[in-house]
């Protein structure tokens, strides 16, 4: 099964059903955005190892309860949260959540990595042709004339492809992003 | 002015520090800021074309590349100082090995201005594009911008020619030739 066109409530109706691989996907697909969280909180490597364990085997037991399907990636942040959270008040009293200032830093580093998770999954709904220019011009800086000579194509050309593919990536990014967290459960 | 953040700087303030008699900032941080601002004004002409579906794609684009040359404007600077001290330990002490030694220290040069020759290459092909196909109106600007690219690009180029000088054969001299050939193409395509 391609996984890539495949949604993430789809995979969460699959995974009720019993479906071994649709776990494995799901995992696959929420890992990063779990360490990230868990990053953003500053846990070290091994807190954060156990946040991850813990995170998924309550995804496991709790996916039932869950009331949108849709709202799966806010539902695991706020869970992933949640439990970064107990662990930094299970340790010496942690001066960073003490500090408002220092939270507000974690607060913003979260949105960046809830939109950092959105584009990640808007991407994954593109064509890989799509997908690979957008990389190279964005991610590895790479010119128009390199690109072109790549693709067998006018430099010229590129830039106007890449337009179509951010517009697209717009437009799967508004899709997605819309999701309510409140409305997940855990 | 190696060390601070030149694109910090308000206008007059990079201005006064081009002009000091410090041999850093130079030709390349001059070469960075004139293909920020051929960026800018390419990103001005898009969103100016709500008209052209590619108009947002188009400005985020030259976006990214003003965000990717900017930092080049102080790095160039430290790049220079950096070559331009090590040069001279060097010419202290000559020896064997010499010209290696000459080479390692302008490289790091060269691959900054290479970065701005190829910044400035990708602007002038998105000044075409404004030009022909955003709003009438901002025509002149992005002419302007493909300008502005082309002489950012061609300094870069020649840049990168100049700290390579000892390093026959380096295909970054032959990407830097191509870039400034191509932003050159892009401007005549254009007009005057």
């Amino acid at each position: 099964m391609d996984w890539a066109s495949v949604s993430d409530a789809e995979v969460v109706r699959a995974c009720r059903a019993g479906d071994d691989a649709a776990w494995r996907e799901l995992v696959e697909r929420f890992s990063r955005y779990v360490f990230a969280i868990a990053r953003a909180h500053r846990l070290g490597e091994s807190d954060a190892e156990d946040v991850f364990q813990e995170t998924f085997a309550r995804i496991y037991e709790h996916l039932g309860r869950l009331r949108s399907d849709e709202a799966v990636r806010p539902w695991i942040g706020q869970l992933t949260r949640r439990l970064c959270i107990d662990r930094l008040r299970a340790a010496v009293r942690d001066p960073v959540l003490d500090d408002a200032e220092e939270q507000g830093e974690v607060d913003r580093r979260l949105t960046a990595v809830d939109e950092a998770v959105s584009v990640h999954e808007a991407l994954r709904t593109l064509s890989a042709d799509c997908r690979e220019i957008l990389d190279r011009f964005f991610c590895r800086d790479q010119s128009y004339n390199t690109i072109g000579e790549l693709l067998d194509l006018p430099p010229g050309t590129i830039a106007s492809r890449i337009s179509r593919c951010l517009a697209k990536l717009r437009q799967a990014y508004e899709g997605r992003s819309g999701a309510d967290p409140a409305s997940g459960e855990t | 002015m190696p060390g601070d953040d030149l694109s910090a700087l308000p206008v007059q303030g990079l201005l006064d520090e081009l002009a000091s008699a410090s041999p850093a900032p130079a030709g390349g941080s001059a070469a960075a800021v004139v293909v920020a601002m051929a960026a800018a004004l390419v990103e001005m002409g898009a969103r100016r074309s709500p008209g052209w579906e590619d108009a947002t794609g188009v400005a985020a684009q030259a976006r990214a590349i003003r965000r990717r040359i900017v930092p080049l404007v102080q790095s160039d600077a430290d790049a220079y100082a950096a070559s331009l001290a090590a040069l001279a330990c060097i010419e202290d002490a000559p020896g064997s090995g010499r010209d290696e030694a000459i080479a390692s220290a302008l490289t790091g040069a060269a691959d900054v201005a290479l970065a701005i020759a190829r910044a400035g290459t990708d602007t002038a092909f998105l000044a075409e594009l404004v030009a022909d196909r955003g709003e009438p109106s901002g025509r002149d600007d992005a002419q302007a911008a493909a300008v502005l690219a082309e002489a950012g690009t061609r300094v870069a180029a020649a840049l990168v020619t100049a700290n390579l000088v000892t390093a026959e054969g380096d295909e970054r001299e032959t990407a830097a030739a191509s870039f400034a050939r191509s932003a050159a193409l892009v401007r005549s395509r254009m007009g005057e």
